[in-house]
């Protein structure tokens, strides 16, 4: 199952164990719910650039809009969000046309590495846990480029490696990087370094990374508990095998995190051509 | 080991060292269009020795990899009679060993199928 198709699968159903906000969390200071630290993740990676009313945010990959909604209550700006899930849109649409922000945040269904948009569009680049999907980093690194105006910000946020993962790694773990697969979607996990390079490869200036791994950590812990007590309604949008295999997918994901293998980071560069 | 199969061993053991080299280039090879086929046309692996199969920046995510090498191992088993478990038999090499390109890749398993088939 490609990308697109795996999100149209997954949307509503994870809806029911991340909340409106699907991706991590930033657990801090003993807080324990899911939303707050969703919301604490996006806090905390905007504060790597500067958003006002007259900024124009470019969001990578927006599921179903929350983070896009969020900032834009928060801060007055105005944001495109684009993805290639086109039942993703659909729910983003459609709540921000309820919230009444229709006019300032607007939602298409477009490809992240050929997205239509103008040269020097943007002030920020938001990427938000979707470039694990791209295999192409430095091709979406070139299209972020492309878009923004020169002195904006590309900001990344992403589950990445924090060590040399090597091919018999890759070989021991098949079974368990199945299952993740399976229930997260194809993906091409880099390292924090790796994302370093390839950013100021293309340019990118007073690049910035942030490794955040324990405060990304007890998410998993919340996603398992969500569905294990929303199975019913997860059921309404999930076969059992899809059921259990997320189970499964928080376990290995929790094992990997605490091996030091698995973590998650945040990247951001300046566009100064 | 069967007739059929004693047959195949017992044909095999005359084979150079070369002519398994090619043999198992060609199905790196071969492997490689059928793994082209399921990608998108911009992200295809390019058909040489020099090929990175796994790694930073590498062009198969991690499942492909995995794939690569178990149709690697399964044609090493229907072409050459030979059973042979990558993963196994690399665990001495650090890093990625003999995965870091198809012609490291050949290159190892070519002694690999060499060896055994010297010695059965």
């Amino acid at each position: 199952m490609d990308n697109r198709s795996h999100y149209n699968h997954v949307t509503d159903a994870w809806m029911f164990i991340m909340g409106d906000n699907l991706h991590y969390g930033y657990f801090d200071n003993g807080d324990t719910d899911l939303q707050k630290a969703t919301d604490a993740l996006i806090d905390n990676f905007a504060s790597m650039a500067r958003i006002d009313e007259d900024t124009s945010v470019l969001d990578v990959g927006c599921g179903i809009g929350g983070p896009a909604l969020y900032l834009h209550e928060k801060f007055g700006c105005h944001i495109s969000g684009i993805s290639t899930s086109s039942r993703g849109i659909e729910i983003a649409k459609a709540k921000s046309k309820e919230k009444g922000y229709s006019e300032k945040v607007r939602f298409y269904t477009r490809d992240a590495l050929d997205n239509g948009f103008p040269e020097d569009t943007f002030d920020i680049v938001w990427v938000m846990e979707s470039s694990h999907l791209m295999r192409n980093k430095g091709r979406l690194f070139e299209e972020n480029y492309r878009v923004l105006r020169n002195g904006g910000r590309m900001l990344l946020c992403d589950q990445m490696l924090l060590k040399e993962f090597t091919a018999r790694d890759v070989l021991r773990y098949r079974k368990e990087l199945a299952a993740v697969e399976k229930s997260f979607g194809k993906a091409k996990v880099e390292t924090i370094g790796f994302y370093k390079a390839k950013m100021g490869e293309r340019g990118f200036t007073d690049i910035e990374t942030i490794d955040i791994s324990e405060q990304a950590f007890p998410t998993l812990i919340k996603w398992k508990e969500n569905i294990q007590h929303k199975k019913d309604s997860v059921l309404e949008h999930f076969s059992e095998d899809d059921f259990n295999n997320f189970i499964l997918s928080c376990d290995i994901l929790m094992d990997l995190f605490k091996n030091g293998i698995w973590g998650y980071g945040l990247v951001s560069g300046t566009k100064q051509s | 080991m069967t007739r059929e199969t004693s047959k195949v061993v017992s044909s095999q053991k005359g084979l150079r060292v070369e002519d398994i080299e090619n043999q198992i280039q060609n199905i790196l090879f071969e492997i490689i269009d059928e793994t082209n086929d399921r990608l998108p046309e911009d992200e295809r692996i390019e058909k040489e020795k020099s090929t990175q199969l796994y790694g930073e920046g590498a062009a198969l995510d991690s499942m492909e990899f995995v794939n690569f090498i178990v149709a690697f191992e399964q044609r090493i088993q229907s072409d050459l009679d030979v059973t042979v478990n990558l993963e196994e038999e690399t665990a001495e090499f650090p890093g990625d060993g003999p995965f870091r390109s198809i012609e490291t890749l050949a290159a190892y398993a070519t002694k690999l199928i060499k060896e055994k088939i010297d010695g059965q």
